[in-house]
Order: C-alpha cells, then sequence, then structure tokens
C-alpha cells in the first residue's frame, strides 16, 4: 500500500510540474545576474526569470569554469520578483541541484550553458520534487531528458552567441524527427529507438499523439523580436532569451518588444510595429567558423 | 451553438481551448486583438502570470475593450492568473485591473512551485444543481471549497521563501514506473495529449446528480480571502467565475460544461 500511495503523488507531482510548464506558455523567460534586471524584466512581461552568475555571452567571453549560481543571489532575485525564479544547475551536478531545491526556486535548468560536472550522467530529476528543463537538439535527446524526469524542454540553440542558426536546426530536427516517427510502423519505431537510443514506449506514444509529452520552448541564440517569432512559428511553445536582452543597447525597449512577438508571432503588420526603432541588438557570433570545443551544444547528450 | 473566446496573450490557454473543444455546442476563438471580442458570446482568462497577462492587456488596448465587454455583462470566467485578474482587490497592487467579483485575492500565497498541490475540492452541488442564472448576483457565491488544512495553510506574505516542506513527500521515494509517468504526463496535458472521451451529459440534466468533489490542480495558486473557515477555491457572481485552480488540467468537464451553459443562458436571455 505504501508503495502505491508514493507512486501516486509522484504521479501528481509531474502533473503540477508539468502544469506549471504550461502556465509559461506563450511566454518569455528572460536570462537576469541581479535583482534589478530580474525587475526590470518582469515589468516587461517576463514569464520567469533565469537567475544566474554571468549570462551566456560572458561565460564565453571571460572563460573559466562556469557553476551554480551563488545561493545568495538566487535568494535576492526571488525577493525581488514575484513571477517564478528559475536557476541553473550544471549538467550531472545533483548536488548543485539539491542546493536549488533547498532554495525553493521554482524551476531547474540543467544546463549545457554551464560547464559539465559528470561527462557520463544527467542528474537523476525523478528523483526532485521541483520541476527540471533540458536542452535537446533532437528527438532522442529530448525523450532521454524526459526519461530522467525532465517536465520541460528546450532546444540548445547557441548560446550567448545572438545567432539563431542552431536554435532553428535543432527545432526543425525535433519537429522532422516527431513526424518521422507518426509516419514509421512499429518495426520502423524500434529501429528508431535503437538508432536514437531512446526509449520505445515514448516513441509508441508520440506515434500516438504526434507531439513531445512536455511543453518545449525554444533557446539559444534569440536576440530580436523577428528571431522569437520564427522559432514560435516553427513551434515553440515559448522562448528563453538569455544573453539578446541585457547585451542588447535598450533591453528594456527590446524585452517588451519580444514578448510582445511572442503573443503576436503570426501577425506580420504587428511584428514589424514591434521591430520598430529597438536600438542595437546584441553583436553575435558567427557559429561556422567556430572550432568545435567552443560550442557550448555539443555538451551533455 | 454559442462562441466562447479564451484570451490567447500568454499562458494555458490552448489547455482551455481544447477542453472547451470537448464540450457539446461551443465555437472556440483565440483573442488576441480587441475587435476579436465583438465575435464572441463567453470569455476565458487562462492561467498563466498575471502580470504579463495584465500587461499585454493594457498594451495593446485589450483591457478598454474588455471593460465595455464587461458593462454588456457579458460572462468572463478567469482561471489562477484569470482569477486575479477579475478580482476587485488584489493583494499588493492599488488598482484591479478587470474589476468583476467583489473578492479580495493574493497572488501566490500558497508558495512557490514546491508548495503546489492537488487537493479534493467540495463543490457546492446545489449551485450546480440550479439554473446558473436564478442567484443573487449581489455578492459571490461559493462554487467549491478546500478544507483549510488541505494541503498546508496559505502562507501570510506573498513575498515569505517559505521552509515548510511538511508536506513534500520525501524525494527519494517518489520514484514510479514508466507507465504512471506517462498516465500523468497524459492527464497533466489535456492540451497536448487530448484523449477523446465520451462528451459529459449536461451538467444541469436532473437525471445526473452532479459529482461532489471535483480535483484541484493547484500551482502557485492565489488565494481568495474570505471570510470563511475553509478556504475558497471557486466563486460565481452575477455571470463571472473566478477559479484558482486549473479544471483545464484534468479531464472532468464540470467546469467548462458550467461555463458553457452560463454563456448559453446569457446569450439567449440578452437577445
Amino acid at each position: 500500500m505504501t508503495d502505491r500511495k508514493q507512486g501516486l503523488e509522484a504521479t501528481e507531482r509531474t502533473t503540477l510540474n508539468h502544469g506549471l510548464a504550461k502556465m509559461f506558455k506563450g511566454g518569455v523567460i528572460m536570462d537576469v545576474v541581479n535583482p534589478e534586471q530580474a525587475k526590470l524584466a518582469e515589468q516587461a512581461g517576463a514569464c520567469a526569470v533565469m537567475a544566474l552568475e554571468r549570462v551566456p555571452a560572458d561565460i564565453r567571453a571571460k572563460g573559466g569554469i562556469a557553476r551554480m549560481a551563488d545561493p545568495a543571489l538566487i535568494r535576492s532575485i526571488m525577493k525581488e520578483v514575484t513571477i517564478p525564479v528559475m536557476a541553473k544547475c550544471r549538467i550531472g551536478h545533483f548536488v548543485e541541484a539539491q542546493i536549488l531545491q533547498a532554495l525553493e526556486v521554482d524551476y531547474i535548468d540543467e544546463s549545457e550553458v554551464l560547464t559539465p560536472a559528470d561527462e557520463e550522467h544527467h542528474v537523476d530529476k525523478q528523483a526532485f520534487t521541483i520541476p527540471f528543463v533540458c536542452g535537446a537538439r533532437n528527438l532522442g535527446e529530448a525523450l532521454r531528458r524526459i526519461t530522467e524526469g525532465a517536465a520541460m524542454i528546450r532546444t540548445k540553440g547557441e548560446a550567448g552567441t545572438g545567432n539563431i542558426v542552431e536554435a532553428v536546426r535543432h527545432m526543425r530536427t525535433l519537429q522532422d524527427q516527431i513526424r518521422q516517427v507518426c509516419a514509421a510502423d512499429h518495426a520502423q519505431l524500434m529501429s528508431l529507438s535503437k538508432q536514437w537510443s531512446t526509449p520505445y514506449q515514448l516513441l509508441e506514444k508520440i506515434s500516438q499523439y504526434s507531439c513531445l509529452p512536455v511543453v518545449n520552448f525554444a533557446a539559444g541564440g534569440i536576440a530580436t523580436p523577428a528571431d522569437a517569432a520564427l522559432m514560435m512559428q516553427l513551434g515553440a511553445d515559448g522562448v528563453f532569451v538569455g544573453s539578446g536582452i541585457f547585451k542588447a543597447s535598450h533591453p528594456e525597449k527590446l524585452a517588451i518588444a519580444i514578448v510582445k512577438a511572442v503573443t503576436y508571432y503570426n501577425q506580420a503588420n504587428l511584428l514589424a510595429n514591434i521591430s520598430c526603432n529597438l536600438g542595437k541588438p546584441m553583436a553575435g557570433l558567427d557559429i561556422a567558423g567556430m572550432p568545435r570545443e567552443l560550442l557550448l551544444a555539443e555538451r551533455g547528450n | 451553438m454559442v462562441t466562447i473566446g479564451v484570451l490567447a496573450l500568454q499562458g494555458a490557454f490552448a489547455e482551455h481551448q481544447a477542453a472547451l473543444q470537448r464540450c457539446q455546442g461551443v465555437i472556440v476563438q483565440q483573442i488576441r486583438l480587441p475587435q476579436q471580442l465583438k465575435l464572441i458570446d463567453g470569455l476565458i482568462i487562462p492561467g498563466g502570470e498575471s502580470p504579463v497577462i495584465a500587461k499585454l492587456l493594457q498594451d495593446m488596448k485589450l483591457l478598454s475593450a474588455l471593460r465595455y465587454s464587461v458593462a454588456q455583462n457579458m460572462p468572463i470566467w478567469g482561471t489562477c492568473a484569470g482569477a486575479i485578474l477579475l478580482a476587485k482587490m488584489i493583494d499588493g497592487l492599488d488598482n484591479p485591473i478587470l474589476p468583476c467579483i467583489d473578492m479580495a485575492i493574493q497572488r501566490n500565497a500558497f508558495g512557490r512551485q514546491a508548495s503546489s498541490f492537488i487537493a479534493s475540492i467540495q463543490l457546492n452541488t446545489a449551485l450546480f444543481e440550479s439554473n446558473p442564472l436564478i442567484q443573487d448576483a449581489t455578492k459571490p457565491q461559493i462554487m467549491g471549497h478546500i478544507a483549510r488544512n488541505t494541503p498546508k495553510p496559505p502562507c501570510n506574505s506573498t513575498s515569505q521563501i517559505s521552509s515548510n516542506t511538511d508536506y513534500i513527500p520525501s524525494s527519494s521515494t517518489e520514484r514510479t514506473s514508466w507507465e504512471m509517468r506517462i498516465q500523468g504526463a497524459k492527464r497533466a496535458s489535456s492540451g497536448i495529449y487530448t484523449q477523446v472521451t465520451e462528451p459529459r451529459s449536461e451538467i444541469c440534466n436532473t437525471e445526473v446528480a452532479p459529482p461532489k468533489t471535483f480535483e484541484g490542480v493547484f500551482i502557485r495558486a492565489p488565494h481568495i480571502l474570505a471570510n470563511n473557515p475553509n478556504v475558497v477555491v471557486a466563486l460565481q457572481q452575477n455571470n463571472y467565475i473566478a477559479t484558482t485552480f486549473h479544471p483545464e488540467l484534468t479531464e472532468d468537464l464540470l467546469f467548462h460544461n458550467y461555463f458553457v451553459q452560463l454563456v448559453r443562458h446569457h446569450k439567449e436571455h440578452s437577445q
């Protein structure tokens, strides 16, 4: 009896954690590094903020090991805003995750933007009460993270570059593979399961329902309202904006514009007005010439 | 046939849309622009983040259009963030957004995500059995409540970072089989993995007694500050309904059918 009860509670937790991600839908989650930025993000219309020590562009520029933010900083951001607060832990660093859970952040991002702590394993997310969001480049990766307990998925993109090309690639790959699953018969599903290292049963569910079982946001390289709307039209449920806002010349204007672009993502006449006079977006980096070891999306699989 | 709008600025609007599509005699319309309000007979304001929805309502000139609809008595149902927008008093804000219901409401009153919970709601069956409009419009009617100590009492302050995790089951014991997780995902995502189920019979059908309880999913839920020994989680006043939980995340269409009936009744009697 005890076992069954615990099982039921875990199912309820899944409902609650998948449910919170649904409340983020159609919204923008913004990276912030201090309470002032968090306040600005909240006032601009962010549906949640991601508390971290440095935005990805600075992590790239300054190098060194990127870790979970100082809990004091996360607490100060949680005090400043009424919207949900997320925070990042390193891939596989389950103690950072335990600390974030003890702080009672609303969501944990097990993120490739930070330096991985474990090259073999991700955090066993089913062992936590607090929900996790994880990055993915394709369906297999997304389903491995969901199997580990992730309650929300985002594209990895290439964080800190202000270059949307990788996020587009990851979103298109994911959608293509979902279509592939839907068209596959049972024998082919097993082959795909083998090829993508992903549980067969989940592929069966995808083929039945034609979509991921969790909310899927776009992240990594979104720098303008048009970028955000592009990801929405490609099928994202919402967007994360990291360096894009606070590395731009007019963060507040840009933040407000990106929030509107996510709501009115398929109305070009409104997007035209929304995109006017926003100042200089972040400079950005070309990914094509970048050495592989500098690509954050390669971290974790 | 009635047309019901779902405010689609931010939040779980697709989930409400999916639930309404399972009700009979409803055309669903997503609402993002002021002129779209003219097309609808009733409106659902979904869960999401209330400051985001409020800001977009203001910036996109939807709020004034919506106030006009309120003046016409158009039925409106707010869930969670939507309930906050309908309150006449919002804790921590000087002005209400769309004052429709005589209630004070406190955001995130039960704490952060770790304190989100599922509880069984005791329904006011008399209200569900009666014709939706045969009631006292001057004061809010309680539609449902949960006991004060399920699963834990609200915090006193919205900014309080609660360390009270008594009700959170120890995480290492929370493992479960794949099948159960999938079921949870399915149940949790009526919008994504919509199940094809038999439409529920009309709730006012006298032959079918409405259930006495409803599974309430409370996610960073607001709290209606009512002078009541129980925690009030659903209220109706006139054509306005506020629920602090998420009926769009569970299978039961009781509240959606009730709202459809309210909209239908209003449409028939206002022509």
